[in-house]
């Protein structure tokens, strides 16, 4: 991974169009939710598929955390405005702070020993918990934590879902290394 | 050292983490709610200006303004819930009654929580409340 100052003009250009590209994937994912909720399949307040993770973990696998966090923080402003109010935005900033945590831990501790199934999972179960304890904050009681569990499940399923498109994708999507040496 | 993966690219610590959450949510389900001999006894309500307790065994129609939204709770047999609210999400009205100690719905948007409390109006998490409607 070359460091930001190494990088030539065209590899900046190449990373800013790329990151910009994942920000309209996490946009068009996330209108998809915000589209069809998954709230009115299960009924349980706050229930998502986090698809958009999936592109802020393809940032982070083909740049860096920076890239990860811009894309996140763009999304979460982005769709808050387009599709949710003061509160959302709150609750889905809190959260992506705690998953972009997880996520900057993967390369230097859990990339020895799980795949993207395992960080999304537990980024997944980040969000989750910086949710509820903006939630604590929000609601002036310990008693939202008693929904941790439920959220806890959630996770877990769904990250497990876009854990594996995860793997799947970064077989199938070339990396920037690639295309620059066949260009 | 060759990296060990299954089928999908599951790796040895994928299944660590899942089985890991799993036991966390179970550990946490089971510290969160009441025993199960407890009896549901009363429907604790926390707004923003504050709490108060109504018993589950009468029942009542009680207009909650909280936010900027207008809620109605509704008791009756043993249940307690959200039948009309003017908050955009609605959520609260989706999480349908509630009857068992422990359980809860929330509101986010009003700030409103309504939790079942067991014998002696007390449960895990919510000792808060400290008003008892008559």
């Amino acid at each position: 991974m070359p460091k930001m100052q190494m990088l030539s003009s065209r590899d900046r250009t190449v990373r800013l169009m790329e990151d910009a590209a994942l920000l309209c994937a996490a946009l068009m994912l996330s209108y998809v939710e915000a589209v069809f909720p998954l709230t009115a399949v299960i009924p349980l307040p706050g229930a998502k598929c986090g698809l958009a993770n999936l592109s802020v973990m393809l940032a982070y696998h083909r740049h860096s955390l920076a890239d990860a966090a811009a894309v996140s923080f763009a999304r979460v402003l982005l769709s808050a405005m387009l599709f949710g109010s003061v509160s959302s935005l709150a609750f889905s900033l809190s959260g992506a702070v705690l998953s972009l945590a997880v996520l900057g831990l993967y390369r230097a501790v859990f990339a020895r020993f799980m795949s993207f199934i395992g960080l999304s999972v537990l980024s997944a179960a980040a969000h989750n918990l910086g949710q509820i304890l903006c939630a604590v904050v929000w609601m002036h009681t310990l008693s939202v934590l008693s929904y941790l569990p439920v959220l806890l499940l959630l996770s877990v399923i769904f990250g497990t879902v876009s854990g594996v498109l995860m793997n799947l994708a970064v077989r199938r999507v070339p990396s920037a290394a690639v295309r620059r040496r066949v260009s | 050292m060759r990296k060990m993966t299954l089928a999908c690219g599951v790796r040895p610590g994928d299944i660590a983490v899942i089985l890991f959450l799993l036991l966390l949510a179970a550990v946490l389900l089971f510290a969160g709610t009441a025993p199960a001999s407890t009896r549901a006894q009363y429907v604790s309500v926390v707004t923003e200006t504050g709490t108060f307790q109504v018993p589950l065994n009468e029942n009542r129609v009680i207009p909650i303004t909280s936010g900027r939204c207008r809620l109605t709770l509704t008791v009756e047999n043993g249940t307690a819930c959200i039948t009309e609210s003017d908050c955009p999400s609605g959520v609260c009205t989706a999480s349908g009654a509630i009857s068992v100690p422990g359980q809860s719905i929330v509101c986010l948007p009003a700030r409103v929580l309504v939790k079942i409390l067991g014998e002696g109006g007390s449960s895990a998490y919510a000792k808060d409340a400290d008003v008892i409607l008559p």
